[in-house]
């Protein structure tokens, strides 16, 4: 019998959930600023976000319009469930793009650009491959600081401000 | 629906192999892997790459592949199903007119064999495919392609061409890929995977 597990077969999907969790924390405690390729964006979580408890495999579907002041989404997250499907829009002084992220496995699942203003083809092509482009930037920008927060210290902080913000809710 | 208007929804596929193709290069094998070049009306699956403008462009030699720093073009899947139901009617009708025109009392195994294989080819000849169109975005700078479908055929597809007619081996996006390839510093990427569940 081996005496120790085989790292390389553990389950770390729990990751991706924590990821998806993570961008709904940082949006809370007021980090949810992004430069992506020398623009300033933020996100803003809409409309819909999927809980869902690991252990129990219970699920919570919330729609709201105001997450700034929905209370079942607070609860949710007192109640240590942890993201499974996040809704938000990326934004700049220019544009707004909706992004829906889920996980197992972690991927994009919707992206909705605004309308182009380019009127010649290869303009617009052009033009709408940038959004695809801006929105993948995105994901691998917030997955680089997930993990270089995961894996040191301050990953502690991080939840530790989480929870005293959810103390003020 | 996709690049030019509609959703916008691309997964991504990343290869680790440090090939780079010329626009002309590109545009040869494009062709040669084209629809049009390996249809076969008798297959159940037949896919190619196309334009990105299908079927307003039929093929590469009027079309833009080379879109900024991009190339971008589609896949064609046409996928047969026949219909087990008829084809078990047909088949029964066929075996017996097999045996009234070769006069013959019973069906060897290599009568029904050859039975079969005519009636697959005739229907499948004669039954209208379903069409997908897949559309790729390919940054050969950053080894990754955006692919607007990722159901298993359309992936099978895309990862078949991409091997025959570039030697690249596509595989799917995931978190740990997405932070392999994005933080230099591999200790980090083991530290992640020695990380126990938060306690939100």
């Amino acid at each position: 019998m081996a005496l120790f597990a085989d790292i390389s077969k553990r389950d770390i999907s729990f990751l991706e959930s924590e990821f998806l969790t993570y961008l709904l924390m940082r949006f809370f405690i007021g980090d949810n600023s992004v430069n992506i390729n020398g623009s300033d964006f933020f996100y803003i979580p809409v409309k819909n976000i999927v809980f869902s408890n690991e252990n129990t495999g219970e699920k919570v579907s919330i729609e709201t319009e105001t997450i700034d002041t929905c209370k079942e989404l607070y609860t949710a997250l007192k109640n240590a469930k942890s993201v499974s499907l996040l809704q938000l829009q990326l934004k700049n002084e220019t544009m707004s793009i909706d992004i829906c992220l889920k996980n197992a496995p972690l991927r994009i699942t919707k992206v909705g650009a605004p309308k182009s203003i380019a009127e010649d083809y290869v303009d617009k092509i052009i033009e709408r491959k940038l959004y695809v482009r801006t929105v993948f930037d995105f994901y691998d920008i917030m997955i680089k600081d997930f993990v270089n927060i995961r894996i040191s210290n301050e990953w502690f902080d991080f939840l530790k401000n989480f929870k005293n913000f959810l103390k003020t809710v | 629906m996709g690049l030019y208007s509609g959703s916008l929804t691309f997964f991504r596929l990343f290869y680790d192999e440090n090939i780079t193709y010329s626009l002309s290069e590109i545009s040869e094998n494009l062709l040669e892997y084209s629809f049009d070049r390996f249809y076969d009306s008798s297959r159940p699956v037949n896919y190619g790459f196309v334009p990105l403008n299908y079927p307003d462009y039929a093929d590469f030699t009027s079309s833009e592949i080379l879109f900024d720093n991009a190339y971008v073009f589609s896949v064609r899947i046409d996928e047969k199903k026949i219909n087990k139901k008829y084809f078990d009617i047909k088949f029964q009708e066929m075996k017996k007119e097999f045996l009234e025109q070769n006069k013959k009392d019973f069906l060897s195994k290599s009568d029904k064999e050859f039975i079969k294989n005519a009636l697959t080819n005739k229907m499948f000849a004669e039954t209208l495919p379903n069409t997908s169109l897949v559309e790729i975005i390919w940054e050969m700078d950053e080894r990754q392609v955006f692919v607007s479908n990722i159901a298993s055929k359309s992936f099978e597809a895309v990862v078949h061409l991409f091997r025959v007619a570039f030697d690249l081996n596509l595989y799917r996006d995931s978190l740990i890929e997405s932070a392999r390839k994005n933080i230099s510093e591999h200790y980090k990427i083991d530290d992640l995977k020695n990380v126990t569940p938060a306690n939100f």
